[in-house]
């Protein structure tokens, strides 16, 4: 009955929010946007234990000085320094919390790490167009051509080239990316089906 | 006497040119002028009963010079009236739905108008010397209201007919599945081709086990909800068991709070099912935080401290993937990557050894844990997507013989 129960509520449930997506009627929907709200709220009494998991695992680290121990006090300090001001004060646009500790400090280091991204899009991109197989010699011919035609200068070294850029995303690009949405939107399908139905059962932990 | 007229004049064109720059109050005509015509309302099939359509035909008289539409509803036939939708005078037709404290909901009758808005110019006395003969224009708008229409009851409808196409697919999807779980349960023998990034699960793990460091496992940026998520934590409780089989640690950094408890659970469940559950570490399963790139900038940071030697990151991934995988490579760890979201693929496939595309991805737990019953729902993909390949075919072939109805009847609304 342990696994029993679980499956079943799972069956309805999944079977319910599969039913409903075809049925507009509000008495339909309005239960399923209760069942959704439901979900938000256990998901937000989960905050509790993620904070209970980062404080029971690097205040442990910090209290055995175990290596790299520094780091895990920071992340312990940050912690709180974030929480309780959010905790007192709220956490409402124009709050302290919210400018001084989100937009002010937060933002911007999150920000840096974004830009980051560019370095290593140059880095992961020097290794993918070395020319070592025809593959990679289409590949970087096909993405050479797509660099120079996306530039504002374009169309002074060939007319045709943005013409050409067009087709390659338009045509061979959206080919290949569609063919493996099809294959992932299926996958998905037949992974739901397999939770709804009880075949895939690993989410419910030990047997 | 000249002088007076071409004075009167000036101060005519003068005033006209200022009363037109001006935006005054509206005056309000009833079913005349510019008012709109033959207000036809219909109650849209396959809703929730939340919508009208209102349609109109703009007056036929010339002259006016029309600045836009408004489509205003009631409960009442004498109001309040409230502005449901508006749009510019091209505009013959618009679906009005709750809004501007109206709600409209199935079962109620509601009346509707449509008001038609023009500006026009109106000759006003001078206020200020009554005895001069000298007028002022001024432009107003001018409100032209057509007869109020109703009352229209919408209905909710207990059947989308436009998404018959995807119950049909989705049922013939569900009896594939279950047929093809039959037959592998009744011993049919069933293939696939093999995936190198799935045999080099093992590899990965063997090698760390060589180097005698840990193995780290990403499943992903999303919550439970998504089911990218949902087939990692699958995969997860597989490659746990590979793990604890080696004997080596297993680092599973978590983007999402409620993931907490799914994680451990999965990988305790790897454990078990190694036969090492004395070895399953829950402090491994590390909830790092919500944020992007804290997670990010948090899970590098195990890669480069705790010399992670082989990387699985498996799961709905977004901007992160190329810093994770970069950092990873720099690391020097054997990395595998799998995700069905598309704009991250390059990305993986030029970090990472191995990348499970798309339906790979999802194949992933069946091949991994050779489950019966998973195999048998894997070939009714395998199915479905002849279905869809040989449909696009056909589609195709008609298209060019000028047929549309295959690629109608594949429309989604």
């Amino acid at each position: 009955m342990k696994r029993e129960i679980p499956i079943l509520i799972t069956l309805v449930f999944g079977v319910f929010m599969i039913v409903q997506f075809f049925i507009p009627h509000p008495a339909v929907n309005d239960i399923a946007n209760r069942l959704q709200n439901w979900a938000i709220i256990v998901i937000s009494f989960s905050y509790v234990l993620g904070s209970a998991n980062i404080l029971r695992i690097n205040g442990e680290l910090v209290y055995r000085r175990a290596p790299g121990w520094p780091y895990k006090l920071v992340l312990v300090i940050a912690f709180f320094t974030m929480a309780t001001p959010g905790l007192i004060l709220g956490i409402a646009e124009g709050s302290w919390t919210n400018d001084r500790l989100f937009t002010f400090t937060y933002v911007p280091l999150a920000s840096t790490m974004y830009a980051s991204l560019a370095f290593y899009i140059a880095s992961a991109a020097f290794r993918a167009f070395r020319v070592r197989t025809w593959q990679a010699s289409v590949l970087a011919i096909t993405a050479l051509i797509v660099m120079l035609g996306r530039i504002p200068v374009s169309h002074f070294i060939w007319q045709d080239l943005p013409g050409i850029v067009d087709w390659i995303m338009g045509v061979p690009n959206a080919v290949a990316q569609r063919g493996i949405l099809i294959g992932a939107a299926l996958g998905a399908i037949a992974t739901g089906l397999k939770v709804i139905l009880g075949i895939e059962r690993s989410y419910l932990g030990r047997e | 006497m000249l002088l007076k007229s071409a004075s009167f004049a000036l101060i005519v064109v003068a005033l006209t040119a200022c009363a037109f720059a001006q935006n005054d109050s509206a005056i309000v005509v009833l079913g005349q002028g510019a008012a709109p015509t033959q207000v036809l309302v219909v109650d849209p099939p396959n809703d929730g009963g939340e919508k009208l359509d209102v349609s109109w035909t703009p007056t036929a008289q010339p002259g006016f010079d029309i600045l836009k539409y408004e489509v205003l509803a009631a409960e009442a036939a004498e109001g309040p009236f409230k502005v449901l939708a508006e749009g510019d005078h091209k505009m013959t037709s618009s679906v009005i739905t709750s809004g501007n404290g109206l709600r409209l909901e199935h079962d109620h009758p509601y009346y509707v108008k449509v008001v038609a808005i023009d500006s026009t110019s109106l000759a006003v006395p001078d206020s200020t010397n009554p005895d001069s003969v000298v007028v002022r224009f001024e432009k107003r708008l001018r409100r032209s209201e057509s007869a109020v229409a109703g009352p229209f009851v919408p209905r909710a409808a207990w059947f989308n007919m436009n998404r018959l196409n995807i119950l049909l697919l989705v049922l013939a999807f569900y009896f594939a599945v279950m047929f093809m779980v039959r037959r592998a349960k009744a011993g049919a023998n069933i293939q696939f081709r093999r995936i190198a990034g799935i045999d080099a699960i093992d590899e990965a793990i063997g090698r760390a086990t060589e180097l005698g460091k840990p193995v780290m496992y990403v499943p992903g940026t999303q919550n439970i909800e998504n089911i990218q998520t949902i087939a990692s934590i699958q995969l997860l409780t597989s490659v746990a068991a590979k793990a604890a089989n080696y004997d080596i640690p297993i680092i599973v950094p978590l983007n999402r709070a409620f993931m907490v408890t799914v994680a451990e659970e999965a990988v305790k469940q790897g454990f078990l099912n190694a036969g090492r559950p004395d070895a399953y570490m829950r402090d491994n399963i590390r909830y790092l935080s919500d944020e992007q790139f804290a997670f990010t900038s948090g899970t590098t940071g195990i890669m480069m401290r705790e010399k992670t030697a082989a990387h699985f990151f498996l799961g709905a991934f977004y901007a992160e993937s190329l810093i994770l995988s970069e950092t990873g490579f720099v690391a020097g760890a054997i990395q595998i990557a799998g995700t069905a979201n598309t704009h991250q693929l390059p990305f993986f496939v030029v970090a990472c050894d191995y990348t499970l595309i798309g339906e790979e991805y999802f194949a992933t737990s069946a091949l991994v844990t050779r489950d019966v019953e998973m195999m048998g729902t894997l070939k009714a993909t395998d199915y479905m997507k002849a279905f869809i390949i040989a449909c696009l075919l056909a589609s195709l072939v008609l298209e060019m013989l000028g047929v549309q109805f295959l690629r109608s009847w594949f429309q989604v609304i």
